[in-house]
C-alpha cells in the first residue's frame, strides 16, 4: 500500500499468498492486513488453510505458489525467524516436554528467544499468574489438562512481549469453563499486544474481536470490522408479527398487491420480508402499516449475523 | 545455528528426566563387569556343572572352550555385548529424535521464536554422542579394571586393543548419526527402526558376498573388534575406520539438510 509515497504498513500484511499440497489447492491468493490494536478473528471452515496461513506467517511453510508477507514492515522469509521475534504463537494443539514443569519450559523458550535469565523470571512470574498456573509451578508438565496446556500455551506465546499474538484455534477444543477463560485472557491482553486468532466459533469471534476476514476456497472473501460487515449486509430485511392472524392475512393481501418486489418468507409467527433497496423499502413498509392503519406487535430491522454470513459463504 | 546452548541444555535434561542416560549407563557398566567376570569364572562354572561319566572323546570337545581364559577373553565378552546389544540400544533409544518431535509438534513452539533447525540436530546430535563416549569410556575402564585384577601379569593394554575400541566407538557414533538422518527424513519410529535394520543387512550383506572387501566395511570395526584386538596389524583396518568417520560425518550434515526441509 503505497500512499505519497510513505509505505503504511499494518502489523502483518499478507499479499497474494498461494500454496497447495500437492494437487489440492490451499490458498489461492490470499490477501489479509492486520492492523495494530486490533483483537483479528480469521474465520473459516475446517481444512480451509487457516493453518497453513499462519505457519507461512512463522517462517516455518514454504509458500508453493509464492506469496508476500510482512510482519512489523519486516519480509518473511522461510527458514528465516527474524521476523518472528515480533511474534508470539499459540499453536492449536500445543504440544510440550511433558518431562518438564511450566517454568522450566517457559526458561527454555526465554533462552531460545534470547532473553535476560532475570526477565524471564520475572515475566513468567507474571504471566503464569494470569493465565492462572501460578499454583503449578512443581508439578511436570506430563499432568497437564488440555486447558492448561493451552493456557501454558498462550504465557509461553506472551513471554518475550511479542507485538502480535497469533493463536492457531485456540478454543475449539476446550469446555465452555476453558473457553471463557481463554477468551478472557486474550480480551487481558489486547492492550499489549495485536491478536490474530483462527477459529470456527463464530460466538467467540462476535465477543471479542473487533476485526474479522473470511477465509473461503483459499481467498478472503470479506473482511473489515464487525460493524462494517453488518452495515454493509444490514437492513435487507424486515421481521413483523401481528397479534392474530386476521391482521396477518390482511397484512399478508396488501404486500402481494401494493409491494409486489418484496419477497416474502413466513417464518413461524413471524414474517420476514426482504427488500432490494434496503432501507428505502423499509420506509414503504412503514408507509403501508399506516395506510391500512395497521400496528404490528413487532418490527425488527433483520441485521445478519456472523452465523448467516458465513453459511452464505460456503453455501 | 540459534538457540543451539538452550537447546543443548534440554537435550542432557530430556536424557536424564526421560532415564534414558540411566537405562545407558546401567546396561554399559553392566556389560563392562559381566565380560571379565564371564571370562575368568564361566569355564570353572561349566566344570562344575559337568556329569562326571564323560567319555573321553566328548572331553576333548570340551577341553577346547574349557581352555585356560585370558584377558582376551574377558575383552571378547565385552566387544560382543557390546557390539550386539549395546549398538541396538543406542539405535532404538535414539530413533524418536527427530520423528517424533517433528510428529507431535514439540519443535514448533520453539521453531518459532528462533530456534534454528540446524541447531536442534546438531545439539541432538551432540548430547547423544556425549552420553555414548562417556559411558563408553566407563564400561570400558570397568572391564580393564575388572580384567588386570581377574588376569593379573597378562598384556591387555595392547596398541591394538585401543585400535579395537576406537572402532567400536566411531561405529557407535555412526551409527548415532545416521539414525539421526533416518529419524530426520522418516515419519516415525518404527520406520527409522526398520531402515536401521535394513542399513545393517546391507553392510552385512556386502561382506559376505565379498569377504575381501570386510577391510573397507564400517560393520567390520564392530563384528571383528576382538579379531582386531587379536591381530598383529591393525593398520589393515584403517580403510573401515577412514571409510566410517566419513560416512558419519555425511550422515550428520545430511541430517541437517533434510530437517530443514521438512514440513512440520
Amino acid at each position: 500500500m503505497t500512499q505519497k509515497g510513505v509505505i503504511l504498513l499494518g502489523i502483518l500484511t499478507i499479499d497474494d499468498l498461494t500454496h497447495s499440497f500437492g494437487k489440492k489447492k490451499v490458498l489461492q491468493g490470499l490477501s489479509l492486513d492486520v492492523p495494530e490494536r486490533s483483537v483479528f478473528g480469521f474465520l473459516g471452515q475446517n481444512g480451509a488453510g487457516k493453518t497453513t496461513t499462519m505457519k507461512a506467517v512463522l517462517g516455518l511453510l514454504k509458500p508453493s505458489g509464492g506469496g508476500a508477507i510482512s510482519v512489523c514492515g519486516e519480509a518473511v522469509r522461510y527458514g528465516e525467524v527474524t521476523a518472528n521475534r515480533h511474534i508470539g504463537y499459540l499453536p492449536d494443539v500445543p504440544e510440550f516436554y511433558g518431562y518438564m514443569r511450566p517454568q522450566e519450559y517457559m526458561a527454555l523458550c526465554g533462552a531460545v528467544s534470547g532473553m535476560d535469565a532475570n526477565r524471564v523470571k520475572s515475566r513468567t512470574e507474571e504471566l503464569l499468574a494470569l493465565v492462572g498456573l501460578a499454583g503449578t509451578t512443581n508439578e511436570r508438565i506430563r499432568g497437564f489438562s488440555r486447558g492448561m496446556r493451552q493456557r501454558l500455551g498462550i504465557a509461553q506465546a506472551l513471554l518475550n512481549e511479542p507485538r502480535l499474538l497469533i493463536c492457531d484455534e485456540p478454543t475449539s477444543a476446550l469446555d465452555p469453563a476453558g473457553r471463557k477463560e481463554m477468551l478472557d485472557t486474550m480480551l487481558a491482553v489486547r492492550s499489549q499486544t495485536t491478536v490474530l486468532f483462527s477459529t470456527h466459533i463464530l460466538a467467540d469471534v462476535e465477543r471479542v474481536c473487533d476485526r474479522v476476514a473470511m477465509l473461503h476456497g483459499g481467498k478472503t472473501v470479506f473482511s473489515g470490522t464487525l460493524n462494517e460487515i453488518r452495515s454493509r449486509r444490514a437492513a435487507d430485511g424486515y421481521s413483523v408479527a401481528f397479534t392474530n392472524d386476521g391482521e396477518r392475512d390482511y397484512f399478508l393481501n396488501a404486500v402481494a398487491t401494493q409491494l409486489p418486489d418484496v419477497r416474502v418468507t413466513v417464518d413461524g409467527g413471524a414474517i420476514v420480508l426482504n427488500f432490494t433497496d434496503g432501507r428505502a423499502g423499509g420506509a414503504r413498509l412503514i408507509a403501508l402499516f399506516a395506510r391500512l392503519n395497521l400496528v404490528p406487535s413487532l418490527f425488527e430491522e433483520c441485521v445478519p449475523t456472523l452465523e448467516t454470513m458465513f453459511m452464505e459463504v460456503i453455501g | 545455528m540459534n538457540g543451539f546452548a538452550p537447546f543443548l541444555k534440554k537435550e542432557f535434561t530430556e536424557s536424564k528426566r526421560t532415564y534414558r542416560a540411566a537405562i545407558m549407563l546401567i546396561v554399559m557398566l553392566f556389560f563392562g563387569i559381566i565380560g571379565p567376570l564371564a571370562a575368568k569364572f564361566l569355564p570353572q562354572m561349566l566344570e562344575m556343572l559337568m556329569p562326571d561319566n564323560i567319555s573321553a572323546e566328548d572331553m576333548g570337545v570340551l577341553n577346547l572352550f574349557m581352555r585356560d581364559p585370558s584377558a582376551l577373553d574377558a575383552w571378547a565378552q565385552y566387544f560382543n555385548n557390546m557390539s550386539q546389544i549395546g549398538i541396538m540400544m543406542i539405535a532404538i533409544m535414539f530413533s524418536g529424535a527427530l520423528a517424533s518431535e517433528a510428529g507431535k509438534g514439540t519443535l514448533i513452539p520453539l521453531l518459532a521464536r528462533g530456534l534454528s533447525r540446524p541447531a536442534a540436530v546438531v545439539a541432538k546430535f551432540v548430547c547423544q554422542a556425549s552420553l555414548w563416549t562417556l559411558f563408553y569410556a566407563a564400561a570400558a575402564a570397568v572391564t580393564w579394571g575388572l580384567t588386570s585384577a581377574l588376569f593379573p601379569a597378562q598384556g591387555y593394554l595392547t596398541p591394538q586393543l585401543f585400535f579395537s575400541h576406537f572402532g567400536l566407538w566411531l561405529f557407535g557414533i555412526f551409527v548415532l548419526a545416521l539414525t539421526l538422518f533416518m529419524s530426520a527424513i522418516l515419519k516415525n519410529v518404527i520406520m527409522v527402526l526398520l531402515s536401521m535394520v535394513g542399513s545393517w543387512f546391507v553392510m552385512a550383506v556386502v561382506t559376505s558376498v565379498y569377504p575381501s572387501s570386510a577391510r573397507y566395511n564400517p560393520l567390520t570395526l564392530s563384528t571383528s573388534a576382538t579379531n582386531i584386538a587379536a591381530t598383529n596389524q591393525p593398520g589393515f583396518y584403517l580403510p573401515a575406520v577412514l571409510i566410517t568417520a566419513a560416512l558419519a560425518a555425511a550422515s550428520l550434515l545430511a541430517a541437517v539438510f533434510a530437517f530443514k526441509k521438512r514440513a512440520l
